[in-house]
């Protein structure tokens, strides 16, 4: 009877007990056009693989360029595009020239196995090129052919790359490129073909956390079921979970044959911590703030302890409205890591009845931030969450901390940090998905994503009269502060002090929700 | 400031220039690895890696190179060196390269990097001393980081060259990486078949069975590199495709019964006769796109009326053909299933095949109609098959939008497309659909504000260069008067967005 080890190292990919399967006999060949554009249109052509065993070779062809005669009879360049099929291009040339025009360039590649020593075997590249040599003349066009025998190493990792066309001086300008190429690749099929698979079952007390399957990521952890990781490959696969304040767990775990391994995580560690507050704290995050997990909605929030610091920008960068910069003393408070998701957005509308926002393009993905909300959608989650909107300064200092830092991660521009118009994705992002978009307190996406709502109504010289102590906006306006800046957002909108005013029936499709609330006694 | 940047409320001005080409060298904090490989092409066997080098730059920050081949006299063609310039050698080669090179970041995936190149080959000896042939060239590459490198010929040898040096060319290989970028290792297979229930093996091992449906079968972390799938029914019946899976993406394989023995007639147009507005109509093999010609002659493009007031100018277009309706997900599931192309990001509604294909960069859409046989249709093409020639507003004609004509923005609560094809009241005057919503669809033009201006009359196609590609067409998410033919927008190299799709159009035949 063979044991479950046994079994499990039998199944192992790379296990020398396994035997492999021969496949040097089949050689998968690509074949790319790469044009060096005199603009910056890109420099990938026409791409073609083709699969060539031991027995027969096969044929592809190339075409860049098409030309056809103007009104007088003289050949002219009609475009400049690369085309490619398999086969030779007589079978296709009466179609091509009477829907398109004349290639300009036409490679014929016949790529064959050559010889076979020590296991492994050369291809043949065959390369026939013809070239119209009628351009910008009339006449019947002719085209001047040259041919060339080459080599391509199949055990070799380095493609074959080599020119088809050095365009002159025309050329150039009739078909916009310097040169063109053409570059072979080919890969023997090495993988195994007796490969295995299972599943993983992936759970953890965290949702959204970010689960790695053998150090690549893979999906994010859910809440009220786990998280399954299909066809992963039989034998011990490593599976670590992240959470967004970097606390992590890994596992080995044994995956078989057609079954779900389980991988269960308790990154919190809620179980011990069991607390009849609604906030369970969960340790200090690596900025050295206390976190809480808060069970109404399944959010961590972090604790911003009191203290002074300055709000505004100073004469010079900034706009005018956020000066002058100014001393304001903030009692403490806790705020959400990151923006309010879909998760916990469906939650308050399950309780509650409240309807959800309009759909934009990306969905409502469980770890998305909820958009398009109103003030008044944004300021009920809140209290239904048992908190509030944050107040200007509060949204501020959680943003810049106590030495009031430009941007959350400090006073240099980085595009890369946050989901922004320079540096983002080109649509919202999942929350917590820029883990250097941190602010001093470990607060996520202080900068960029989403515009977030904040509770004070807008008032553009409200920084002249303000209060020192935990300011809370003028009594009455027409428009509400927004913060943060979203994910089509430039830089400007990118710094702390950045302010914006929005209408507060608005659902524009960046507004936000981050929630704040009192501290427990 | 902000409805500026927010594509969303602006009309026609839908997206703002990368900024981060603007912005100033030293206030920019990404980090690029630019790596240079010189292979050697011997005249026998196979390539030969002469010398690598790679130095860590920021954005904007210039970077020094030498290379150098082949010794002067000797006639040794072995030896090849390269590196930064500080350490290059001093002794004469052959063929001597310096080059300076700088990235510039761009938006989302691809980098571009400038690229001064300054070689000197010998073209003749002066007694004992070496005369020297020199050229420079300046060039721009827009490079994927990770994925894809740029190659420039350094040298290619003529016939005495060729024995005296035993290489046909030297090429020069350009890569940048992203420093810190942490690169997925596993990737998707979305597999596409007809034959649901059969099983479904990658590299030999079972992985489950065909699904039922469109959107296939989807197989997640799947380890980067080659991989063989294979469907096989109980009767014996097997299709298999290699397919070359990249890390974090999603590359589409089709294992369909009726694929297998697919012949190859790429470009053959089946004539279809002529459509109800009169005009010849034609479905195209490749892809099954019907395509719609549009006869030779003038037309006025611009409309001072429309909300950026482009200028009126009278334009002479050549006889073409044009997509009826735009590239729909089940054409582009093919093409990508053909050429191994990765899948755009999957909408929120779905991958439904009778939907236009949306998240597409230009490049996916120039790719795709070069696949199918055609290219990205001119915005003068665009604008004359949506128009005609009576200078109407919208394809229809003059009166706005109305949801039955058009897929426009009806409320917020309304986002996303509907099938293609779908609104023939909304037809142009050739009998092309969807010209006015639904999708922005890509030009093949470059943007520029004050093009108009400076346009030929006779088939226009765009300003030499630029960072951002035409858009024409408004969408389900533009606002009515955006959807007049001859608003224009733009969107940046490498730009994505669930509202932008494309269509072909091809060259008319005599």
């Amino acid at each position: 009877m063979i044991t479950g080890a046994a079994l499990l190292l039998a199944l192992t990919f790379s296990s020398e007990a396994t035997a492999e399967l021969n496949t040097s006999n089949r050689v998968i060949v690509a074949a790319d056009l790469l044009r060096n554009a005199v603009d910056t249109s890109g420099h990938y052509g026409c791409r073609i693989s083709l699969e060539v065993d031991e027995s027969r070779g096969r044929d592809l062809w190339f075409t860049f360029g098409e030309v056809r005669p103007d009104a007088e009879g003289v050949w002219k360049t009609i475009g400049a595009s690369s085309r490619c099929g398999g086969g030779t291009f007589a079978a296709i040339a009466s179609n091509f020239t009477s829907r398109i025009g004349l290639p300009y360039l036409i490679a014929d590649l016949r790529v064959a196995p050559a010889r076979r020593e020590s296991g492994d075997f050369d291809l043949a590249v065959k390369i026939a090129i013809r070239k119209l040599s009628a351009l910008n003349r009339s006449g019947k066009p002719r085209y001047e052919r040259s041919e060339q025998d080459r080599t391509l190493d199949v055990a070799s990792a380095t493609p074959l790359t080599l020119p088809l066309l050095i365009a002159d001086d025309t050329e150039t300008a009739a078909l916009g490129v310097h040169e063109i190429l053409v570059r072979l690749q080919a890969e023997k099929l090495t993988q195994q073909l007796a490969a295995a698979y299972g599943s993983v079952a992936v759970t953890a007390d965290v949702p959204g956390a970010r689960i790695f399957l053998d150090g690549g990521f893979a999906g994010r952890t859910s809440e009220g079921g786990p998280a399954a990781l299909g066809n992963v490959l039989a034998g011990e696969r490593e599976i670590r979970v992240v959470d967004l304040s970097g606390r992590e767990a890994s596992k080995q775990v044994a995956v078989k044959q057609g079954q779900a391994a389980a991988a269960a995580f308790d990154l919190l560690k809620l179980s011990s911590r069991a607390s009849d507050k609604a906030l369970v704290p969960i340790g200090a995050n690596p900025q050295g703030y206390e976190e809480f997990w808060r069970l109404k909605d399944g959010a961590v929030v972090v604790r911003v302890p009191a203290g002074e610091f300055l709000m505004g920008s100073p004469e010079g960068p900034g706009q005018p409205h956020e000066r002058p910069q100014h001393r304001v003393h903030v009692s403490e408070f806790l705020i959400d890591k990151t923006e309010v998701t879909w998760r916990q957005f469906r939650k308050f509308a399950a309780q509650t009845g409240a309807s959800s926002p309009p759909m934009r393009s990306w969905g409502r993905a469980d770890d998305y931030p909820v958009s398009s909300v109103t003030l008044e959608q944004a300021s009920r989650f809140c209290a239904w969450a048992g908190g509030r909107l944050p107040t200007e300064a509060e949204w501020e200092k959680a943003a810049r901390g106590p030495e009031s830092l430009i941007y959350p991660w400090g006073n240099t521009w980085d595009p890369d940090r946050c989901n922004s118009w320079v540096g983002g994705t080109n649509r919202p992002a999942e929350v917590g998905s820029f883990p250097h978009c941190v602010s001093p307190y470990g607060v996520l996406d202080m900068a960029g994503n989403m515009w977030e709502w904040c509770a004070d109504f807008y008032q553009e010289d409200y920084y002249a009269t303000s209060p020192e102590r935990d300011p809370t906006g003028p009594p009455s306006g027409r428009f509400h502060v927004q913060r943060g800046g979203d994910w089509i957002s430039q830089p400007l909108f990118l710094r702390t002090a950045h302010r914006y005013r929005m209408t507060p029936t608005s659902e524009y499709q960046s507004n936000g929700i981050r929630c704040v609330q009192d501290p427990e006694d | 400031m902000r409805e500026t940047t927010a594509r969303s409320i602006a009309a026609c001005l839908v997206m703002a220039l990368a900024p981060g080409l603007e912005a100033g060298a030293d206030t920019l904090r990404g980090r690029y690895t630019i790596s240079i490989d010189a292979l050697a092409n011997p005249v026998e066997g196979s390539p030969r890696l002469l010398c690598q080098a790679s130095e860590e730059t920021g954005p904007h920050q210039k970077a020094e190179w030498w290379i150098a081949f082949g010794e002067v006299k000797a006639g040794d063609a072995t030896t090849g060196g390269c590196g930064s310039l500080q350490t290059a050698p001093t002794r004469d080669a052959y063929l001597r390269a310096t080059l300076s090179t700088a990235v510039k970041p761009i938006r989302e995936g691809p980098l571009a990097l400038k690229v001064v190149l300054a070689l000197r080959t010998v073209s003749g000896l002066d007694g004992d001393e070496p005369i020297y042939r020199k050229s420079e060239h300046t060039r721009e590459f827009i490079i994927y980081p990770h994925t894809a490198d740029a190659f420039v010929p350094l040298f290619v040898a003529g016939p005495e060259e060729q024995l005296a040096l035993g290489v046909r060319e030297v090429m020069l290989k350009l890569g940048v990486d992203v420093v810190g970028d942490d690169p997925a290792q596993h990737g998707v297979v979305r597999v596409l078949s007809d034959m649901a229930g059969a099983d479904l093996l990658l590299d030999g091992g079972g992985v489950g069975t065909v699904g039922e449906g469109v959107a296939g079968t989807l197989l997640r972390n799947v380890p980067a590199g080659l991989h063989e799938v294979r469907a096989r029914e109980p009767s014996g019946t097997e299709v298999h495709r290699v397919v070359r899976v990249l890390p974090g993406r999603t590359v589409v394989v089709d294992l369909s019964a009726a694929a297998a023995g697919e012949s190859t007639s790429p470009y053959g147009l089946i004539p279809l006769g002529p459509n109800a507005q009169g005009y010849e109509e034609f479905r195209r093999a490749r892809d099954g796109a019907i395509v719609v010609t549009v006869p030779a002659g003038e037309f006025v493009m611009g409309n001072p009326e429309t909300e950026r007031q482009p200028l009126e100018h009278r334009v002479y277009v050549s006889e073409f053909l044009i997509d009826k309706t735009g590239v729909t997900w089940l054409q582009y599931k093919r093409f990508a299933a053909a050429t191994g192309s990765p899948m755009p990001p999957e909408p929120f509604w779905g991958l439904h095949d009778d939907h236009p294909a949306v998240f597409v960069t230009w490049e996916n859409g120039r790719d795709y109609c070069e696949w199918a046989g055609g290219r990205l249709p001119t915005e003068a093409e665009r604008e004359k098959a949506a128009r005609g020639t009576d200078k109407r507003m919208y394809p229809w004609g003059d009166e706005p939008p109305d949801a039955e004509r058009a897929v426009h923005r009806r409320s917020w609560g309304f986002a996303a497309t509907d099938p293609v094809g779908t609104h023939p009241s909304g037809a142009s005057p050739y009998g092309v659909l969807d010209s006015a919503g639904n999708v922005w669809e890509w030009c093949h033009d470059w943007y520029d504000e004050d093009y108009y201006s400076v346009s030929p009359e006779r088939d226009p196609k765009g300003p030499a260069t630029g960072i951002a590609h035409v858009v024409r067409g408004g969408s389900w998410d533009s606002r009515p008067d955006v959807l007049s033919c001859s608003c224009r927008s733009f969107g940046n190299i490498g730009y994505r967005e669930g509202d932008f799709g494309f269509r072909c159009a091809m060259n008319a035949s005599d």
